[in-house]
């Protein structure tokens, strides 16, 4: 069957793909021109200009070097950022399926409180409060992303839960903390493995919009959102300030859900279902075994008389 | 009935609860509005004529009651920069942003029936394939982005249709959109995860061992039950589509609260960037008890309270 | 097929008076498997107004599968591969899905094995009802409600005036079951197909079930096939039984002879491992010994050949016996070579 096979192409490339970004973000910058370098001679150039493969902003500076120095600030906000709402959410999601139910529904009413609300509008609150710096945007983004890991965790923490086998524990005498860990632990982490890059890509998106609007990073840090916004004015004559730093976003985050849905699959993949053909539907269960298309012919002088 | 009561009681005290919260918040942290109206070089005077105008030279138990006063007769205090009480100025920026949000959920709403339910019918087919396409798309790129790409090509290069303000009915369309395209995967993949479900449900194939018309098992029996997942994720997207639109409102200039936050924050003017946040998080609280109680009458299990 | 077409069909095909359903060689196989065994293999018989056919056969006999070929509803994946099946006269195998779609539920009802899943949990039963009378016809309110009444009230289903309201999560197996055979016989069948529709109720609210089932086939002059694996059940509600086994019918006859003097020697096995009231550690439970063939895999001629206690070199060659016919009752046959143990009970040889 093709499934896992796909699914683990996926994972290579996406895997592949993302490394790759990171080596560029992180080493790239010392091979590249220098960001921050004003030219203005050679302002607003239009990409595949010599010199500038990008082409250059209003200030002359290279638009390559600056995605590049963008992605640095914004991929390390980002993987911060998901690191710390996933902790945060996985916390939490077992707080909500441990026994002590005080405990478990305050930790529900957060999650299900929190849960949609426009982080926007929250970011423009606290900003408004506290003044914008990247602190306050990775605080504001896990603040943001928590509850969506939380509830991953705590819908599986749940399940598990009523499984015979944590039952089987509770009743040997294993208390709640060992269940958690030991027990439904391990069911979470692969959940957590798929749900890490789609939050990764979440948080990217959620970066640049802040800092789009002014309230992330601020310039004359490069970030991929600051970027986008110093290139709104342009929008009419220089396209490509506007719709390369987004089009690196949106690429960086297909990688990303691929990496995503790489997981995903190479996890799930392991436990193949045969397609059961013949699944009686009348009874409601397989009406004998599964169906293999077998090639032996059994017993001798079988034949199947087509009419 | 009385889960009824119970949620709206639920609403007020949340609503309650973030009036507080955010009054309390900008308050106590916010810098002195009265020294960014008056210049650095105004005498001392002038500064407290400046608190004594904006309430800010009494002490912070005394701003809030004034404040709560003030709300019982629907005022939400007066705007620094506007010079105006907030309830003029937010509400009709409301309006114009209650009008985005629906449109893109209705467009989004449309969209994810036509596509998920195509997609459902033939799984491997090119309408499955441009509905994850799309899914993809909606996922990854950055509403501001998207938004800028559409202004790009059909504000700018074909000059179809407008690209900011709120002008005619035209100038919903590319920012609906754009809000659309957040919302869109998920309720794809919710629809066509619960069609492709129900379709192999048994009393599909009873309606069609009764002899049932097909568009009528669809229409009747699967999208019914395909709904209810869908509404939940409706009420989710309430959130995103709030703080969307104030992206989509930057993007496009458009005049709704979102604009009209930043333009507040920017100038420090605290009551606006207050009542702002206090009447969108309401109607966010709102938006949502409404959902739930809609869920509610659609699943006859809740209502009638029988086994579930 | 138009309509000209069709009624030419039941005219010209129109069988002995009574037979509302005819089978003929009806075999079901596998879509995508080369050189495996069919699941239903050249099945036939007939089922006449006003009497209760029984099918019986364990899991894996193919049993199942028969009920939805007579509807032409069979699941992805199988497929009919030849046959003929008549119900009221028109040709299910090759009608056009409109004249298919018609028939079903009007000429040809079902009722499922579980209600629970059968019925949409978000439609009331009133609804229900209404749905499966307008796929058939355009009647006012007024006549949707008196008929739905009317059908209710027919299968006991108790007050329903007050309970038609109600979904089918609030009422219980049995009235659900009987919500599901009003449905089915709202339209007036001529062909009811039951398939194991007792299976999931307790034991004690069967026998309702099975008495409704019985009245209504006289009463109407229906013409019922019962699905069952059950052999308790199908002695209380069949006229006439058929055994199945692998896919293949092992033996047939009135449901006394099959019963009480069964012939073939799967039939004698099914009927020795039934529990009794008598059985205990003294009197154990007597299970045919090995298994059912897998579906696909079953051997060609006698399909019990693997299990036949009473196999012999003999007797059974080739393994491909034929119909044996018993002297005393000739609708009572049997896919063996054995011959019929004599009611003087002379020990044969």
């Amino acid at each position: 069957m093709k499934q896992p096979e796909k699914g683990n192409a996926l994972l290579t490339v996406s895997a592949t793909a993302f490394a790759l970004l990171l080596m560029v973000a992180f080493v790239g910058p010392f091979f590249l021109v220098d960001p921050i370098q004003q030219d203005l001679r050679h302002v607003l150039e239009p990409p595949l200009s010599p010199n500038h493969l990008l082409g250059t902003d209003a200030l002359g500076r290279d638009v390559l070097s600056r995605l590049v120095s963008g992605a640095r600030i914004s991929l390390l906000v980002a993987l911060v950022g998901m690191m710390g709402s996933i902790l945060l959410g996985t916390i939490f999601g077992f707080t909500s399926g441990t026994k002590f139910k005080p405990l478990a529904w305050l930790s529900d009413r957060l999650i299900d409180m929190q849960m949609a609300f426009p982080y926007v509008l929250l970011a423009i609150v606290i900003v408004a409060a506290v003044g914008p710096s990247i602190p306050v945007l990775i605080v504001l983004m896990i603040l943001a992303g928590w509850p969506s890991a939380a509830r991953v965790t705590r819908s599986i923490v749940l399940g598990e839960r009523a499984k015979d086998y944590v039952r089987a524990a509770e009743l040997v005498g294993a208390n709640q903390l060992r269940i958690l860990t030991r027990y439904i632990g391990p069911t979470v982490v692969p959940a957590i493995l798929v749900i890490a890059p789609l939050q990764a890509a979440a948080m990217i998106v959620m970066e640049a919009t802040l800092s789009f609007l002014g309230l992330g990073v601020q310039p004359p840090t490069p970030s991929w959102g600051g970027i986008l916004l110093e290139g709104k004015p342009y929008l009419r004559d220089a396209w490509w300030l506007t719709t390369l730093p987004g089009l690196t976003i949106a690429l960086t985050c297909a990688v990303l859900i691929g990496l995503g849905q790489g997981i995903s699959a190479k996890l799930t993949g392991n436990r193949r279902r045969r397609v059961d053909v013949l699944r009686d539907p009348l009874q409601g269960e397989d009406s004998g075994e599964k169906i293999q298309p077998s090639q032996e012919k059994g017993h001798p002088g079988r034949s199947v008389e087509r009419k | 009935m009385r889960y009824f009561l119970s949620r709206v009681g639920q609403a007020a005290v949340i609503i309650f609860g973030i009036m507080l919260a955010v009054f309390v918040l900008l308050r106590l942290t916010a810098g002195d509005p009265a020294r960014i109206k008056g210049q650095i070089f105004s005498s001392n005077e002038v500064i407290e004529e400046y608190r004594r105008q904006f309430g800010t030279d009494r002490g912070i138990f005394q701003q809030l009651s004034t404040f709560l006063v003030g709300l019982t007769q629907g005022s939400l205090g007066d705007s620094f920069r506007f010079q105006q009480p907030v309830t003029d100025i937010v509400l009709p920026a409301l309006q114009n942003t209650l009008f985005l949000g629906l449109s893109a959920l209705l467009l989004s709403l449309v969209f994810a029936v036509v596509l998920g339910t195509l997609s459902a019918r033939t799984p491997g087919g090119w309408i499955a394939k441009l509905s994850t396409g799309v899914a993809i798309i909606g996922q990854s790129a950055p509403l501001f982005w998207v938004g800028l790409i559409l202004i790009s090509v059909f504000s700018v290069q074909l000059g179809w249709l407008p690209s900011g303000g709120f002008t005619s009915w035209n100038s919903l369309v590319l920012p609906s959109l754009a809000l659309a395209l957040t919302i869109l995967p998920a309720q794809m993949r919710v629809l066509t995860a619960s069609v492709r479900a129900e379709m192999t449900e048994d009393y599909v194939r009873t309606a069609r061992a009764f002899g049932i018309k097909r568009w009528r098992i669809y229409f009747v029996h699967i999208l019914r039950n395909a709904s209810l997942p869908l509404l939940t994720v409706v009420g989710n997207d309430m959130g995103i589509l709030l703080g969307g639109a104030i992206v989509a409102e930057v993007v496009f200039n458009f005049p709704g609260i979102g604009s009209l936050a930043l333009t507040a924050l920017t100038a420090r003017d605290y009551p606006l960037v207050q009542g702002i946040t206090i009447v969108a998080a309401s109607t966010f609280v709102l938006v949502n008890l409404f959902v739930d109680l809609a869920y509610t009458l659609i699943n006859p299990r809740v209502r009638v309270g029988g086994q579930a | 097929m138009n309509r000209n077409q069709a009624s030419e069909a039941i005219s010209s095909d129109a069988e002995p008076a009574g037979d509302l359903l005819v089978v003929e060689g009806l075999t079901i196989e596998l879509e995508n498997s080369p050189g495996a065994s069919p699941i239903v293999q050249d099945m036939s018989f007939r089922v006449a107004a006003g009497e209760v056919v029984g099918l019986v056969g364990e899991s894996g006999s193919g049993k199942s599968l028969i009920g939805l070929a007579l509807l032409n509803l069979l699941p992805d994946g199988v497929i009919i591969t030849s046959g003929k099946i008549l119900a009221n006269g028109l040709d299910v195998l090759t009608a056009d899905e409109e004249t298919l779609r018609k028939m079903r539920g009007a000429t040809l009802a079902t009722v499922f094995q579980d209600p629970g899943a059968a019925l949409n949990n978000t439609r009331t039963v009133r609804q229900h009802l209404a749905g499966v009378l307008q796929a058939h016809g355009r009647f006012s309110r007024q006549e949707v409600r008196e008929r739905s009444l009317q059908a209710l009230n027919s299968v006991g289903f108790p007050n329903p005036a007050a309970r038609c309201r109600s979904y089918p999560f609030q009422l219980s197996g049995g009235l659900r079951q009987r919500v599901a055979i009003a449905m089915a016989l709202i339209n007036n069948p001529k062909v009811l197909i039951a398939d194991e529709p007792t299976t999931s109720l307790d034991v004690s609210v069967q026998k309702g079930i099975l008495e409704l089932v019985r009245r209504r086939t006289i009463e109407n002059h229906l013409g019922c096939l019962f699905v069952s694996h059950d052999l308790g059940v199908i002695s209380e509600v069949a006229d006439r039984v058929i055994v199945m086994y692998a896919g293949q019918k092992v033996e047939e006859g009135p449901a006394l002879s099959v019963l009480t003097r069964p012939q073939h020697p799967y039939t004698v096995g099914l009927i020795a491992s039934a529990p009794t009231m008598s059985s205990n550690l003294a009197n154990p439970l007597r299970p045919i010994p090995g298994t059912i063939p897998p579906v696909g895999e079953a051997p060609s001629g006698c399909a019990f050949q693997t299990r036949c206690p009473q196999l012999t070199k003999e007797l059974c060659s080739p393994l491909d016996p034929g119909w044996t016919i018993d002297p005393d009752d000739s609708s009572h046959r049997w896919f063996c070579y054995r011959q019929p143990k004599l009611k003087s009970r002379r020990k044969e040889s």
